[in-house]
C-alpha cells in the first residue's frame, strides 16, 4: 500500500513560489496605500512642537528624534526639524539622504539668530527658517505638510 | 529618489527570498510529518513498514509504503497523515509569539494541499480538489499575516 502526494515536489515548490509572490504583492500594495509621513524632531523641541501636532490627521505619522534611526521605507512626505544646537552640516547631509525616501520634503530651522540662513538656503532650497517666537507658524507648516 | 527606490527594491528582493525559503522549508517539513503520520498509524494497525521515501528521483515525489493486513481500517489510515499535522501546527500556533505563529497557517494550508490524494483515494470524497484550493487560500492568508507582522 502506498500513500503518496498527487504531484511531484517541484510542482509544490512552484506553487509555493507563486503563492509567496501573490502574498508579497498584496502586502506591498496595502502598505503603499497607507504611506506614512516622517517627522524628525530634535528632543530639545519635542515638548513645544509634538503636543497635539497629529490631532485631526488621518495619515499616520512616524516621529523620530534621531535621523540615523529612520528605517529604509518610502514616505508620503518628510519634515525634518533641524536642531540649532547640533552640527548643522551633519544634519543637512542626513536630510539630503532621507529626502530621497519621500515624495516631498521640507526642512525647518528654529533659531534665535537667522543671520546665516540665506547661505543655508542656497545649500538647502527646501529650508524654512523661523524664530522661537514663531512656534505657532512652525506648527501650522508641519500641520499642512501632514495633511 | 531613484537611489532610494533601488535600495528599497534590493531590500524587498531579499525579504521575498527569505520568506520564500521559510515557506518552502516549513511546507516540506509538513510533508515529512504527514508521511510520519501514515507510518505511525500503519504500525499501530499492524501494517509492516516498507519505507518512507522523502524524494524519489524517478517519480519526483514523496511517499510511504507499507504492507497492511486486508481488514485494516483504510479510512483512518488514509486520513492519519492529515490528522497528525493538524494538532502539531495548532500547538506551534499556540506556543510561538509574534508573526512567526502564522507559519502554522501555512502548515495547515499545505497539509490540505498534500492530503488531496488521501481524501480522494481513501475517503472517496467528491471534488477533493476543493481542499487544495482551500489550502492554497490558507497559505496566502498565512503568508500575508506572516510578512505583515514580522517585517512591516
Amino acid at each position: 500500500m502506498i500513500f503518496s502526494q498527487t504531484y511531484p515536489i517541484i510542482t509544490y515548490a512552484l506553487m509555493l513560489t507563486i503563492l509567496t509572490i501573490i502574498s508579497f504583492f498584496v502586502v506591498l500594495s496595502r502598505k503603499r496605500k497607507e504611506k506614512k509621513v516622517l517627522l524628525i524632531l530634535p528632543t530639545s523641541l519635542e515638548q513645544e512642537i509634538r503636543l497635539s501636532i497629529t490631532d485631526g490627521i488621518s495619515r499616520s505619522v512616524e516621529i523620530f528624534s534621531n535621523a540615523e534611526k529612520v528605517p529604509l521605507r518610502m514616505y508620503k512626505s518628510c519634515i525634518f526639524v533641524l536642531d540649532p544646537k547640533e552640527n548643522l552640516d551633519k544634519q543637512i547631509e542626513s536630510f539630503k539622504k532621507i529626502r530621497e525616501q519621500a515624495e516631498d520634503s521640507i526642512a525647518i530651522l528654529i533659531s534665535e539668530s537667522l543671520d546665516g540662513v540665506s547661505s543655508l538656503k542656497k545649500r538647502l532650497p527646501w529650508l524654512k527658517a523661523f524664530k522661537p517666537s514663531e512656534i505657532e507658524k512652525v506648527r501650522e507648516v508641519i500641520h499642512s505638510q501632514l495633511r | 529618489m531613484k537611489k532610494a527606490q533601488a535600495k528599497l527594491f534590493k531590500l524587498y528582493a531579499k525579504i521575498f527570498l527569505y520568506f520564500l525559503l521559510i515557506t518552502i522549508l516549513f511546507s516540506f517539513s509538513t510533508i515529512a510529518l504527514h508521511e510520519l503520520g501514515h507510518f505511525v498509524f500503519g504500525l499501530y494497525y499492524g501494517c509492516k513498514p516498507v519505507r518512507i521515501v522523502l524524494f524519489d528521483t524517478s517519480i519526483m515525489t514523496t511517499y510511504t509504503e507499507m504492507e497492511c493486513p486486508p481488514n485494516v481500517n483504510m479510512f483512518l489510515l488514509g486520513i492519519s497523515g492529515f490528522f497528525v499535522v493538524l494538532p502539531l501546527s495548532l500547538l506551534y500556533f499556540l506556543i510561538s509569539r509574534g508573526g512567526e505563529r502564522y507559519l502554522a497557517l501555512i502548515m495547515i494550508g499545505f497539509n490540505f494541499v498534500i492530503a488531496v490524494n488521501d481524501f480522494d483515494v481513501y475517503l472517496k470524497l467528491p471534488f477533493s480538489e476543493i481542499f487544495a484550493i482551500f489550502g492554497s487560500l490558507l497559505i496566502v492568508v498565512g503568508e500575508i499575516l506572516l510578512i505583515e507582522k514580522t517585517i512591516f
